[in-house]
């Protein structure tokens, strides 16, 4: 269960970035996210929709303990972000499009250094690893250097990681962002897994497909403020247009990048 | 502390795999560095042995005027004598190295010698870098010949060479020969030592802050149970082992290059081997953790910085010259580790060093210049700590 209460996030910019943002802007900060609240509930998959620069990972990064709100309050399975980190940090798994793997580590070692930092127990560890590396097929290159893996077994060993302790809550962003289509369907075979064992599901994409296909719940944000909040059989009843994709670009307005 | 064991049993082994670093901590000081002072030493003395070796061809005018000195010079060995030049030949003729040296005779040697005056003889030679052997041995031919006629000089006027020389100096060094060795060659040694640090804790400390964000891990390892204090740590703890280690690889390779060098003279040997003894290389690493902790948090803070490893890089580079000013003060003359160098960071460790490997270590000295590390050392990982937990700086750019 993932609780944002009024959460709100501005960036102090430098004097190179108030400059590229022209004449027009006053001030020494740009409020990134503005007084958003929803909640995501376990068994359900909340997805997170909005144009480049939306705010999105900022919220993930927010519910990751990455960065601190600068003002409201996100609990995570009921321990706050701020005050408890550890605690959220163990009960969560964060995976997005750029996340990077250790080159130079084989598959295992990089699954066992996440399950270390978690302090598994070898038990515990073990039989996770196996059911992971059978689910996903990674015996067979489980010895082998991430740094010679192909785009698909990299992202299989990424889930690896994401998942080895067993999180009940997982934060995607972008998960699929740059991956083919094969590469693609073992991240969505996964999120569909973790709702399935009643997982907290919080995903955010630019494949307005993929949100469709898998949300249970949307949250639509723009310019850092929230334009929609609710059961996604709510938006598709209230849509005043026939796709998600227009409708989306009717809230939002003509000319943002989805 | 468990996590921060985890995190410095992957960094190691992540470390260990990448050739840049390897080739930073162990092939560059353990190899590089002793081959070519090796080479360089070889070099040296083989161009020397080369120039004394050589046939001098040496101009002499007016050779006419005193045929013993000419005759004198022209049974030395390797040697040429051309009688044929004038005057004004011979700066032109040095100049494009036809001739090495010249000396103009006057006309009036036999008339001054006879009558006991002074005799001016002109040397024509061309300076160059460092020493000018061909003068030198020109000079000690010239030398040897005038020895006899001042000695008969003094003994025609019944004289007593002492009556002219009311003091002579007799020197009495009680430097012993590892404190001369220290202070002379040994001054290049902590260069050597903290350069090895400095370069073997850069390339991890570019591969664990602006590597990591660059392939993306950093993001993964922030939403780990780890705090960023318990992954600072490690991977301070990590980059300041490498600069370690580049420093112990880089005393092998230098103990094997003297060793191996068969120019080197046995007491160079000895003495080296007292230099690399258990108590100074103890009390050097003493010195070289807490600085090398100073390098990690300094380097660390730039890589997290930066958006790039190329950024990091670019930085890094000319911030190299802050490292390198205090370490070539230390090596000035008159600088010395007293009271308020020793407060010095760099610098006290690099003016310690050479008092270690001379043998002339103050304790007082040393126990500040612990003081001032530990200080310095605690004052910059304080700040690399809060500097890279800012989030302006781990999600830059």
């Amino acid at each position: 269960m993932i609780e944002i209460k009024n959460i709100s996030k501005s960036y102090k910019l430098s004097r190179q970035q108030r400059k590229e943002m022209g004449d027009d802007f006053a001030g020494d900060s740009v409020l990134a996210v503005d007084d958003i609240s929803f909640s995501c509930k376990s068994g359900r998959i909340f997805g997170l929709i909005g144009p480049n620069g939306a705010g999105k990972t900022t919220i993930l990064r927010m519910i990751g303990t990455m960065l601190g709100p600068s003002s409201g309050t996100i609990t995570v399975n009921g321990f706050d972000t701020v005050q408890s980190p550890q605690a959220v940090k163990h009960s969560l798994g964060f995976l997005s499009g750029n996340t990077g793997l250790y080159d130079r580590l084989t598959a295992e070692e990089m699954v066992r250094y996440y399950a270390d930092l978690h302090q598994m127990s070898d038990i515990d560890f073990t039989q996770s690893r196996d059911r992971l590396f059978s689910l996903l097929d990674m015996e067979e290159f489980s010895g082998r250097r991430i740094g010679k893996l192909s785009t698909g077994m990299m992202q299989k060993v990424n889930i690896a990681r994401t998942m080895i302790h067993e999180p009940e809550v997982v934060v995607f962003d972008e998960p699929t962002s740059g991956l083919d289509v094969m590469a693609s369907r073992s991240i969505i075979r996964l999120i569909r897994e973790c709702k399935n064992s009643g997982k907290t599901v919080i995903f955010s994409s630019h494949r307005l497909g993929e949100i469709q296909s898998l949300c249970d719940d949307l949250a639509i944000i723009h310019k850092g403020k929230l334009f929609f909040n609710g059961a996604y059989e709510e938006f598709e009843s209230q849509k005043q247009t026939e796709t998600l994709e227009d409708e989306f670009i009717r809230l939002v307005g003509e000319g943002a990048d989805v | 502390m468990y996590r921060i064991f985890i995190i410095i049993k992957k960094e190691l082994r992540d470390l260990v795999r990448d050739r840049r670093t390897m080739f930073f901590m162990i092939v560059f000081p353990a190899v590089i560095i002793p081959f070519l002072i090796g080479g360089v030493s070889k070099l040296t003395i083989s161009i020397m042995k080369k120039e004394m070796d050589k046939t001098l061809t040496i101009a002499i005018v007016g050779d006419e005027y005193d045929s013993t000195l000419v005759e004198f010079i022209r049974n030395q060995d390797k040697l040429i004598l051309i009688t044929t030049l004038s005057e004004h030949q011979i700066k032109p003729q040095i100049l494009d190295e036809s001739i090495d040296g010249a000396i103009v005779i006057p006309n009036n040697v036999r008339e001054y010698l006879s009558e006991k005056k002074q005799v001016v003889l002109k040397h024509y030679f061309r300076s160059g870098k460092g020493e000018n052997i061909n003068e030198k041995r020109l000079n000690r031919i010239l030398e040897d010949y005038f020895s006899p006629l001042i000695e008969a000089r003094y003994q025609s006027f019944s004289l007593d060479k002492a009556v002219f020389e009311p003091y002579v100096i007799s020197k009495i060094d009680v430097a012993t020969e590892q404190e001369k060795f220290g202070k002379t060659i040994g001054t290049f040694l902590p260069y050597m030592f903290l350069l090895f640090c400095f370069s073997g804790a850069m390339y991890p400390a570019l591969d664990l802050g602006a590597g990591e964000k660059e392939r993306g891990t950093l993001e993964t390892i922030l939403t780990s149970p780890a705090s960023q204090l318990e992954i600072l740590t490690g991977k301070f703890i990590v980059v300041s082992f490498f600069g370690v280690m580049s420093v112990i690889f880089g005393l092998m390779g230098m103990l094997g290059a003297v060793n191996l060098n068969s120019d080197i003279p046995a007491e160079v040997i000895t003495i080296a081997m007292t230099i690399l003894g258990a108590k100074p290389i103890f009390l050097m690493l003493s010195l070289l953790f807490p600085i090398a902790l100073f390098f990690a948090a300094f380097l660390l803070s730039i890589s997290f910085y930066a958006k790039t490893f190329k950024e990091a890089q670019s930085i890094m580079g000319p911030l190299n010259i802050l490292i390198i000013i205090p370490i070539m003060i230390g090596m000035m003359p008159g600088i010395t580790l007293e009271a308020s160098t020793a407060w010095i960071p760099i610098l006290n460790v690099s003016l310690a060093m050479n008092d270690i490997i001379a043998g002339t270590l103050s304790w007082p000295l040393y126990a500040e210049v612990m003081l001032s590390l530990l200080f310095f050392t605690g004052l910059s990982m304080w700040i690399s700590v809060k500097f890279v937990s800012r989030e302006e700086v781990i999600f830059r750019g």
